[in-house]
Parts: C-alpha cells; structure tokens; sequence
C-alpha cells in the first residue's frame, strides 16, 4: 500500500480518535476504506486528498452518533437517549435549547418522587411547601410551611410519574427527529 | 429579494439531492457491486453530486440496516476495495422506493399539467 501524505494520515488518526466507542475491527474498516479512498485519488493525481471532506470530527461523529441513537431506541434508559442527543447535537444549539429542559423535568421528576417516598419516615420534613411568596417540592425550612400533608405521597408519586413519562415521550421524539435528519444528510 | 432566488433554488435542489441520495446509492448497486469511490464519481458524473466524505456514513448506516453488504476485494493495484452488493432485503427496498419515487413523479406531473 502506497504511503500517504502526512495531512492525510493526520485526518485519519483523528477520525479513528473520534471512533472510541465503536468496536475496534469496526472502527479499522471505516479506516481502511477511507485510506483506500486516498490511495486511490493520489493514484489519479489529486493534489489535495482532503477536499470534499468535513472535518475528522465532525466525520467521525456521523459515523458514531448515528449508531448511538439507533442504538438508544432500541434499548435505551432515558440518559442512554439523552447523551446519545447530545453526542449528535454537536452542531445545533437550537437543539439542546429542547435538550436541556427535557433533562430538567426527569431531575424534577425524580425529586418529586423521592420526596413521596421519604415521607412516611419523616412527615415533617418532606412534602410541598409555601412560603415567602413561593412553593417548593422538597425537604423544608423554617420559613415555609408544608400545605399537602400525606396526601403528598399519592400526588407527588402520581405527579412524578407523569413528568417522568412526559419528559421521556419528548427525548424519544427529539431522537428519532435526530435520526430522520441523519437519514437527510449534512448540508 | 430577486438576488435570492438562485440562492433559495440551490438550497431546495440540494435538499432534493439528500433526500433521494439513498434511492441513488441502491440504484448504482442494482447491476453490479460497488465501491465507495466508484459510487462517489458515478453520483457526480450523474450530477446528484455528493462530497467524498459524506457517502462513507450513509453506507456504514445501509449496511446497518440490513440493505448492503460488504467484502474487502484485492484486485492487485497495490491496495484493496471495500466492495458493497445488495441484500434481498436491500434489493426489495430498492424496488418499494422506486415504486413510491414514480408514483410521486406521475402525481406531480399530473399536478403541474392541470395547473
């Protein structure tokens, strides 16, 4: 195999950086095939082998994110779903502005629910409270009294569900619109 | 807002090109297998043109759908081709799309006739 130029071999150590989390024989065919690539443009007198081509990174995350998000909707737990997003979102900000609530309302949801569950051991302590002017799910303070008593363990467990459910409808939907444009194609 | 229009006709025909870039690919491996290479030159020749870089993905992904499949062939030019033939399953893709793009052809030629 002819040697290349040391640009393109440079291009190819940073795609296959990019390629962690592929396996390794995976990750030496989608090298190989670039590489033959190269042989063969050099071999026809082009003079710069990387032109046409986006960035290593941004070529390896194309490779990479799509599998990742195949991957997530098949099997995946909500984070598995979400960091797939994030991995294929590199290049959209309007994105994780959706992204980045969605991830919230899973944190909230979990509170809610830990905080129904800590209840019945400390009553006191755990529920909605209402003070100064705002409300909060949680353990308390002195200065905001606590306004469900132990109907909050069936509201915020009920509660936490459905935010819970909402939120993971919502990164599935932005996955799979993730999947749809990856089938379009990059500009 | 004239100055845009050839601007705005590029963008919609590249938007064309992406989204019947995959119907392109199954048609060039209906005879015969492909490579990479030869599927990038044979689109741009066709003038469905495509960036060197952005068919390596697209096969990887057809060839994780089931549609292709690949072997690494030596033809002693010092190295080898990663070659792409279509699966039964690709091959009745293929032949669904190609129904669908004719339909979609005939209703629109019969949309812009009565207009």
């Amino acid at each position: 195999m002819p040697s290349l130029p040391p640009e393109a071999e440079k291009f190819l150590k940073e795609v296959r950086r990019g390629l962690g989390s592929l396996d390794a024989q995976e990750r030496d065919d989608v090298i190989e095939e670039l590489r033959s690539h190269f042989c063969d443009r050099m071999a026809q007198g082009k003079g710069d082998l990387l032109q046409g081509f986006e960035d290593p990174a941004t070529l390896a995350a194309s490779f990479v994110s799509e599998r990742a998000l195949r991957g997530a909707l098949s099997q995946g737990t909500p984070w598995v779903v979400a960091r797939a997003i994030l991995m294929s979102a590199r290049d959209s900000l309007a994105l994780l502005f959706a992204l980045v609530p969605l991830v919230l309302l899973q944190i909230v949801a979990f509170f809610f629910v830990l905080t129904a569950v800590l209840k019945p051991f400390s009553p006191s302590e755990f529920g909605l409270w209402v003070g100064n002017g705002n409300f909060y799910v949680g353990r308390g303070s002195p200065a905001a009294h606590e306004v469900l008593g132990f109907w909050g363990i069936p509201i915020l467990l009920l509660a936490g569900v459905l935010l819970f459910w909402a939120s993971n409808r919502g990164l599935r939907a932005l996955a799979r619109s993730r999947l749809a444009s990856h089938r379009l194609g990059r500009p | 807002m004239q100055d845009n229009v050839p601007k705005e006709v590029a963008a919609w025909r590249s938007q064309l090109r992406k989204g019947t870039l995959e119907l392109a690919v199954l048609v060039a491996l209906r005879k015969r297998r492909r490579y990479g290479l030869e599927l990038v030159d044979m689109l741009n020749k066709a003038e469905l043109g495509i960036s060197e870089g952005s068919i390596y993905p697209l096969l990887s992904r057809l060839k994780a759908e089931g549609k292709v499949e690949t072997e690494w062939v030596d033809e002693g030019v010092g190295h080898a081709h990663k070659y792409y033939t279509l699966t039964s399953h690709g091959r009745a893709v293929l032949k669904a799309m190609l129904t669908g793009w004719r339909e979609f052809n005939a209703a629109f030629d019969a949309l812009v006739e009565n207009n």
